[in-house]
């Protein structure tokens, strides 16, 4: 075959390896930063990126020219992430409150649509998340009681948030840890994880705990919560009307 | 008129006997005993329920009680309940000033209570006392989560209700040390179960102060005081987390109505309190100034202190709120006044957070996971190397497998090409010596002489034979000696011991007789 065609080709593949790398950054890497360029100049490039990350089950989301290529995986895919992978012994209640935590965060940081656009760095805290959520929480429990401030007649009591509530917010284990019986050591093990997953960065000049949301995580978030979660919960919510609660 | 039996007629007699008054006063409903129905109806009020909640929430303070057999402390000597309620109020009092209450503090307070309460007792019990309390109140027993109680909701038919809460909380204070705060509901317990809003019941607890003041009863009026104090934190963080929202994200508080109505109630309210609070304060000084027991002037200077904290409190929080406005609308012109976003953008907060957070948890579960593995990106797996695996399968094993030392091995090599210990011309050397037994009976002694001449490897080779051939051991492991003797020992010669001790250098033991097999029978013959 051409050579040309086949350095393109070494490029392109070069360029799909560096999406499953996300803690590189082009500003670091030369070489990152021109594949990016042409990437973002050369349709015919692009083409040839985008059909080998489809070939290796990626689908390639933005190229940010601080951030570098953002891929996301499709989740039947080679680069698919489970949760129950992550940390052996998951229990389901686990594995619910690191989800709640996950839609949390991206949540607080970005409220809105348009923030989800926005190019400003968010910056939150593990008190702050934990704050936030008890806060709906709050909500939540008002909204079961009735206009004379008791618990309604008809309320449901296995929703979600009351497994977050029956958590304490902070406890230590006897060599000063944060023990697993608290929300807060939850809250900074899911930061930990985005930051090693390039999402986000450790930002202790603020304060122990305070975490810096970069780019990538507000455009993984964008496409991932888009189609795949918002549909889950409309069909969600089409069952819970079809199929009449015991009490109605 | 006759007094007898029949029941009927007697009801009807005394009634005949009765003046047009008596008539009259008796014609109400006369039914006797309470009426069952009533009584329903009674359980189904709003106001019971509250009562019920209530009570249900001073639960862990009763449990303490039968809790108490299993420590280690004297029993019967403490009024555990007592003592909590101390705790709690401890803890209430310093709660959001400079110096909130530690843990020591309060065991330090309740050590000192049971001292008082049984002085006989030696000190390590009392730390037991005030720890065990101290514990309690925080739920250590399940890790410091919420109590857990239910109680029935008879409004329409039955309902179990769970009812979850604290009392005690651990939190980072203001210098990082650990300090104790109560939660609201431990308040209102303290408040003597009013449950009340805050606000209608901090009119009533002025009300209370007053005419406590004027009829002179110092004690509860300090307590009244207390209460008031209490009641301005709940409020001061009420409003504090109201505006802390607001300027997160404007949409999650109602500023349409409910905020202006609750900011503008809390407004005036503020106004009110401190104005009543300044009445107050006047009132005691002229009371302090024309009191004539000491007691009675101790008690109005701590209310009158007391009282100019709350004022202070106010005074903090009455700026906060006249500022709310402006906080608001900064907010907004932030947040909301934006370009419209793209249409395939998604709002995290109403569409997704909010319903996850409200389905059932096996729901919840799945779409939070969903969420949370889609947001991840691309995670690369790793793949083992086979050359590291290999490497790895046979490194040598970590943890000692047993007594074995690594000398006591086997070689697992074939014994026929191991290396000789004893070259072929020690080997042709030893077996000439040995040859010459084949003629006559020869000593051990006397073939090792001979074997000497040749060196002392040819003598150890001869005697460790013959000794092998004597007594061969039982195990299969291969010594040194050759298999090659085998045809000598085996058929033509035959060791035997007669008890003569051997008698040459290095080498001791039975000196053997090695005889040819011809000659066994014929002993004596030399």
């Amino acid at each position: 075959m051409n050579t040309e065609i086949l350095d393109e080709i070494r490029d392109a593949a070069t360029l799909v390896r560096y999406a499953c790398q996300p803690r590189l950054r082009p500003l670091a890497d030369k070489c990152y930063a021109e594949l990016l360029d042409r990437y973002r100049s050369s349709s015919q490039f692009r083409d040839l990126t985008d059909a080998i990350a489809d070939g290796l089950t990626l689908r390639i989301v933005a190229a940010h020219p601080e951030e570098g290529i953002v891929g996301h995986p499709r989740p039947d895919g080679i680069f698919g992430f489970r949760l129950i992978d992550y940390q052996k012994g998951l229990k389901p209640a686990d594995r619910m409150l690191l989800g709640l935590i996950h839609v949390a965060i991206a949540a607080r940081a970005y409220p809105t649509p348009s923030d989800l656009e926005e190019e400003t760095i968010r910056r939150v805290s593990v008190s702050d998340v934990d704050t936030f959520i008890r806060h709906l929480i709050d909500e939540l429990r008002e909204e079961t009681e009735d206009g004379s401030g008791l618990v309604a007649v008809n309320a449901e009591f296995d929703q979600a948030w009351r497994t977050y509530d029956a958590m304490p917010s902070q406890r230590t284990t006897a060599n000063r840890g944060l023990s697993q019986a608290c929300t807060h050591y939850w809250i900074t093990s899911v930061l930990d994880w985005l930051v090693t997953q390039g999402m986000a960065q450790k930002a202790t000049e603020f304060g122990p705990g305070h975490y810096r949301l970069l780019h990538r995580f507000r455009l993984q978030v964008a496409e991932a919560a888009g189609q795949a979660v918002y549909e889950k919960i409309a069909d969600v919510r089409r069952r819970s009307i079809a199929e009449p609660s015991e009490d109605g | 008129m006759s007094l007898s039996s029949a029941d009927d007629t007697s009801t009807v007699d005394a009634f005949s006997l009765l003046t047009s008054d008596e008539r009259e006063l008796l014609s109400g409903d006369i039914s006797s005993g309470v009426n069952v129905v009533e009584a329903m109806r009674l359980v189904a009020e709003p106001t019971f329920i509250r009562r019920v909640t209530v009570l249900a929430r001073s639960a862990p303070l009763h449990a303490m009680d039968i809790k108490e057999s299993w420590q280690q402390f004297t029993e019967d000597r403490y009024d555990l309940r007592g003592l909590a309620l101390a705790a709690l109020d401890a803890v209430v009092m310093r709660q959001g000033l400079e110096d909130e209450a530690t843990s020591q503090d309060v065991i330090d307070l309740l050590a000192r209570l049971a001292y008082r309460a049984a002085p006989d007792l030696p000190s390590t019990d009392h730390e037991a006392v005030a720890r065990f309390v101290l514990k309690e109140l925080l739920n250590d027993r399940n890790a410091g989560a919420k109590f857990l109680v239910h109680y029935s909701d008879y409004r329409e038919g039955h309902q179990r209700v769970p009812l979850s809460f604290h009392l005690l909380e651990e939190a980072p204070g203001r210098r990082g040390q650990v300090v104790l705060r109560a939660s609201v509901q431990a308040i209102n317990a303290l408040i003597g179960g009013l449950d009340l809003e805050v606000e209608d019941a901090q009119l009533a607890m002025d009300a209370v102060l007053r005419a406590q003041i004027s009829r002179g009863q110092w004690g509860r009026a300090e307590e009244s005081a207390t209460k008031s104090m209490l009641l301005s934190v709940a409020l001061a963080e009420k409003v504090r987390v109201l505006l802390a929202e607001t300027e997160h994200d404007v949409r999650t508080v109602d500023w349409a109505e409910r905020v202006p109505a609750l900011l503008e109630a809390a407004r005036s309210h503020l106004e009110d309190r401190l104005g009543a609070e300044d009445g107050l304060l006047d009132h005691m000084r002229e009371a302090r100034d024309n009191a004539g027991d000491d007691e009675v002037r101790a008690t109005c200077l701590r209310i009158m202190a007391l009282l100019g904290r709350c004022n202070q409190r106010h005074g903090e929080l009455h700026g906060t709120v006249l500022d709310a406005l402006r906080t608001f609308l900064d907010a907004q012109i932030d947040q909301r006044f934006r370009p419209i976003a793209q249409l395939r953008l998604v709002d995290l907060s109403d569409e997704i957070l909010a319903p996850i957070v409200r389905m059932t948890a096996a729901d919840a579960g799945d779409i939070a996971a969903l969420f949370a593995e889609a947001v991840a990106g691309p995670v690369v797996r790793r793949l083992p190397r086979l050359a590291e695996l290999y490497q790895l399968l046979l490194a040598p094993a970590r943890e000692p497998l047993g007594i074995i030392p690594e000398d006591d091995e086997p070689d697992i090599t074939d014994a026929a090409d191991d290396a000789q210990p004893f070259s072929e011309a020690e080997r042709g050397a030893a077996r000439a010596v040995l040859s010459t037994a084949l003629g006559r009976p020869r000593r051990l002694s006397e073939l090792l002489r001979e074997a000497a001449a040749h060196g002392r490897t040819v003598a150890d080779l001869v005697a460790l034979s013959v000794v092998w051939a004597f007594a061969p051991e039982d195990g299969d492991d291969d010594d040194e000696i050759p298999m090659e003797f085998e045809d000598l020992f085996a058929t033509r010669l035959l060791v035997l011991d007669d008890d003569t001790p051997l008698r040459h250098d290095g080498y001791s033991g039975a000196d053997l007789l090695v005889v040819p097999v011809g000659s066994a029978g014929e002993r004596g013959a030399v």
